[in-house]
C-alpha cells in the first residue's frame, strides 16, 4: 500500500483508541456497565434478574429501602462506625507511625510487626478476633479481668456487638493507615525539625505544631480513603458474628443490607436501590473532605 | 560575643571532617567560613550549632564552655540554605516561634514581631504564607526568625546559594547591613570566594578539613601563604606557572603592558566591562590578565609586551608552600606544616 494523506489521518485517528482499548473494554464490560446497571435496576420495580422483567420504572425499591428498618438501622450502624473508627484509627496511626518514623535500632522488625495484618486475610483474622472476644476463655476479657472489670459477651450480647466490630475494624485498617502517614512523615524536611530544635521545641510541640500541620495534605488522603473504605464495612461483620449481622442480627450494615437484599431476599431492586444509597452517602462525605481541604491548602501545603 | 575554637575534631566513622581546627572570631565580626565543597565547613558550622556533636576539642562562647551544651541553650540563631521556613505558619508566626517556644507573652511576642521585622523589611508581608513570598523575602523572614530571640551568635549555612545572581548581591548587602545594625557575631558559610570576600570582616579559609589561612580579607588575599589561598581568592583566578621545584602564581592584575618585558601572544579577549581579560600564552603558558588595551590596536594573535607588578605575584615550593618574598630560596612558613600537597 502506497501512502496515502488521507489514510495517514484516517489511522491517527483512531491509533490512540487502539492504545488504550484493551484497559477500556475491561472497564466498560467489568465496571462501566454494571455500574449503569444498578442505576436502572434501582429504578425498576420488581425486577426479575433472570428473565430481565420489570412491572415500572419507578422509586418503589427507594420507598421500600428507606422504610426497612433493616436499612435505616444499618444506615445509622455504618454511619456511627465510619464516625469513630475514622478518626480513632487516624490519631492511633499517627501515634505509631511517628515512633516508626524514629530512626532506633530493629524498627525495621517493629515496621514489619505493624503491617503484618494488612497481608493477613480478614476473615481469618475475623475468626482469631472472635476468639479473643470470648466470653468465658477469650484473652481480652481474661486481660479485662485482671484490672477487675467484668466479663463482657463482646460478640454475644446485642448491646457490645457494635463496639467489638469498631475495635476490630479500627485494628484491620491500622497498617494501612501507618504505612501512608509514615511514608508522609518521611517526606517532611529534616531541616524543619533541624530548625524546631535550635530553637528549642519539645518534641510534643513539635509533633502538634510541625509534624501534623505538615502531613495535614496526607491525614486527609487517608481520612478518605478511609471514610470510604468504612462505609462499605462487610468483611469485617461477616467472621465477627459467624455470618450474621451481630447475635441478634442487630448489627445489619449498608453492604450487609446489600448483600441479603439479593442473596436472600433475591429482591434486586432493593440491593440496587440500597447500593445508589451508599453511593450518594459516600459522594457527599467525600465532597465535604474534598472542601475542607480546599479551604485549608491556601497554606501552600 | 567572642569564639574560641579550640582543637576541633569531627569523626564520622573513619572520615575525618574536621581536623583540628582552632581559631577565635571577634566580638561583632562577620567572619566568613569559606572552602570548596567538602571541605567540612558545614560540618564545623553545626558544631557551632551544636546539631553535630564535638568529637575532640572544645567550643568556647565568651569564656563559657559550650562544647556539650545542645543548641537551644546556646542562644544561637541559625539561617538554612533552603530558609526551612514552615509553610504552615504566616510571616509573623514564622518569626515568632521562637518566642512561642521560649513561652514570651503574646503582646510582648507581637512587639518583638513588628521591631524585628521592620529591620529586615517584611513588615508589611507579616500576614502572608511563605509560599506567597518570593525567595529573597523569604531569605528575609528566616533571618528574622533567626533574630527574633536576639541570639548572641547568628550562624549561617550558605544563606544567598538559592537566589539568582541579582538576588544575591542585594541580599549579600542586606545581610551585611543587618549585621552591622545590630552588631551580632556572625558564621557565614560559603564556597564563593567573591561573595565571602565582599561581605566578611575576616575569613577562616578551609580545605580538608583543615584551616588553611585566617585573618581579614585582604590580607589573604594580598599575602596567601599557600598556592590554594592563591588560587582560590580572586576571579579570574591566579595563574600558576610551573619552572622546575618553583610555581609563581600569578595575579590577572599584576600584568602591567611594558615595552621592555616579556612577549606574550594574544590568543583572545573578552569584554569585562571597563578592563579586558586577555587569554595569552607567556612564557609557554596559558595565562589570563587583565589589561586596559584601549591605546592600542591589538586583536587575537597579536603579540604584546608585558611586564609584571611586585604586588601579586607570589612564589611556592612545589609542595605549596609559600617561599618568602625577600629571597629567592624556598623554606616553608612556620605554620603551614599542615597544608595538604597541591594535587593539581
Amino acid at each position: 500500500m502506497s501512502y496515502s494523506q488521507k489514510r495517514h489521518e484516517v489511522f491517527s485517528k483512531i491509533e490512540p483508541w487502539l492504545y488504550l482499548s484493551p484497559f477500556l473494554i475491561f472497564i466498560i464490560i467489568f465496571t462501566l456497565y454494571p455500574v449503569i446497571n444498578v442505576f436502572t435496576i434501582s429504578f425498576k420495580e420488581n425486577y426479575s434478574y433472570l428473565r430481565g422483567t420489570f412491572k415500572a420504572i419507578n422509586f418503589e425499591n427507594y420507598k421500600y429501602v428507606l422504610s426497612d428498618d433493616k436499612f435505616t438501622s444499618g444506615l445509622k450502624n455504618t454511619a456511627l462506625y465510619v464516625l469513630f473508627v475514622v478518626p480513632v484509627s487516624t490519631a492511633i496511626a499517627l501515634f505509631f507511625a511517628n515512633l516508626l518514623n524514629k530512626k532506633v535500632r530493629g524498627s525495621a522488625i517493629f515496621q514489619t510487626a505493624f503491617f503484618l495484618p494488612m497481608v493477613t486475610s480478614v476473615t481469618a483474622v475475623g475468626l482469631i478476633w472472635r476468639l479473643m472476644y470470648n466470653q468465658q476463655y477469650g484473652i481480652i476479657n481474661w486481660l479485662l479481668t485482671k484490672f477487675g472489670i467484668e466479663k463482657i459477651g463482646w460478640v454475644t450480647e446485642s448491646r457490645w456487638s457494635l463496639l467489638a466490630l469498631i475495635i476490630f475494624g479500627t485494628w484491620n485498617i491500622l497498617p494501612f493507615t501507618i504505612i501512608i502517614l509514615l511514608s508522609g512523615m518521611q517526606n517532611i524536611n529534616e531541616t524543619y525539625y533541624t530548625v524546631a530544635r535550635v530553637d528549642g521545641a519539645k518534641p510534643l510541640r513539635i509533633f502538634f505544631r510541625i509534624t501534623v500541620p505538615l502531613l495535614s495534605p496526607t491525614i486527609f488522603l487517608v481520612c478518605i480513603v478511609n471514610t470510604i473504605s468504612c462505609f462499605k464495612v462487610f468483611s469485617e461483620l461477616y467472621p465477627l458474628f459467624y455470618g450474621k449481622p451481630g447475635p441478634y442480627y442487630n448489627l445489619y450494615t449498608v453492604v450487609y443490607y446489600i448483600r441479603y437484599a439479593m442473596m436472600e431476599k433475591r429482591k434486586y431492586g432493593y440491593a440496587a436501590a440500597a447500593a445508589v444509597i451508599l453511593f450518594l452517602c459516600i459522594f457527599v462525605v467525600t465532597l465535604l473532605e474534598l472542601y475542607l481541604k480546599k479551604r485549608m491548602s491556601r497554606k501552600g501545603l | 560575643m567572642k569564639v574560641r575554637i579550640d582543637n576541633v575534631t569531627k569523626k564520622f566513622g573513619h572520615t575525618t571532617a574536621v581536623s583540628n581546627f582552632s581559631a577565635e572570631l571577634q566580638d561583632g565580626h562577620l567572619i566568613c567560613l569559606l572552602g570548596p565543597s567538602g571541605c567540612g565547613k558545614s560540618t564545623l558550622l553545626n558544631m557551632l550549632c551544636g546539631i553535630i556533636p564535638v568529637t575532640e576539642g572544645q567550643i568556647f562562647f565568651d569564656d563559657k564552655d559550650v562544647t556539650k551544651l545542645p543548641p537551644d541553650q546556646r542562644n544561637i540563631g541559625m539561617v538554612f540554605q533552603n530558609y526551612a521556613l514552615y509553610p504552615h505558619m504566616t510571616v509573623a508566626e514564622n518569626i515568632g516561634f521562637p518566642l512561642e517556644v521560649q513561652k514570651v507573652k503574646k503582646e510582648e511576642r507581637k512587639a518583638r514581631i513588628e521591631e524585628i521585622a521592620k529591620l529586615v523589611h517584611v513588615d508589611n508581608l507579616l500576614k502572608r504564607y511563605p509560599s506567597e513570598l518570593s525567595g529573597g523575602q523569604q531569605q528575609r523572614v528566616a533571618i528574622a526568625r533567626a533574630m527574633v530571640k536576639k541570639p548572641q551568635l547568628l550562624l549561617m549555612d550558605e544563606p544567598l546559594s538559592n537566589l539568582d545572581a541579582r538576588l544575591r548581591l542585594e541580599m549579600r548587602e542586606e545581610i551585611r547591613r543587618i549585621q552591622k545594625e545590630t552588631g551580632v557575631t556572625t558564621v557565614f558559610v560559603t564556597h564563593d570566594q567573591e561573595e565571602a570576600m565582599s561581605i566578611s570582616d575576616s575569613i577562616l579559609l578551609m580545605k580538608d578539613g583543615l584551616l588553611i589561612q585566617s585573618g581579614l580579607c585582604q590580607e589573604l588575599y594580598v599575602n596567601p601563604n599557600s598556592l590554594f589561598v592563591a588560587e582560590f581568592l580572586g576571579n579570574p583566578p591566579a595563574n600558576k606557572i610551573v619552572d622546575g621545584d618553583k610555581i609563581t602564581a600569578i595575579r590577572p592584575e599584576a600584568f602591567i603592558l611594558d615595552e621592555n618585558g616579556t612577549e606574550a601572544e594574544i590568543q583572545f579577549i573578552s569584554e569585562m566591562g571597563k578592563d579586558q581579560i586577555v587569554t595569552m600564552t607567556y612564557l609557554g603558558n596559558t595565562v589570563r590578565a587583565i589589561l586596559n588595551l584601549d591605546d592600542i590596536n591589538v586583536g587575537s594573535g597579536s603579540k604584546i609586551k608585558v611586564g609584571l607588578k611586585k604586588k601579586g605575584v607570589f612564589t611556592f615550593d612545589k609542595e605549596g608552600h609559600r617561599c618568602h618574598p625577600e629571597n629567592d630560596d624556598c623554606h616553608p612558613e612556620l605554620d603551614s606544616g599542615s597544608i595538604e600537597k597541591e594535587s593539581r
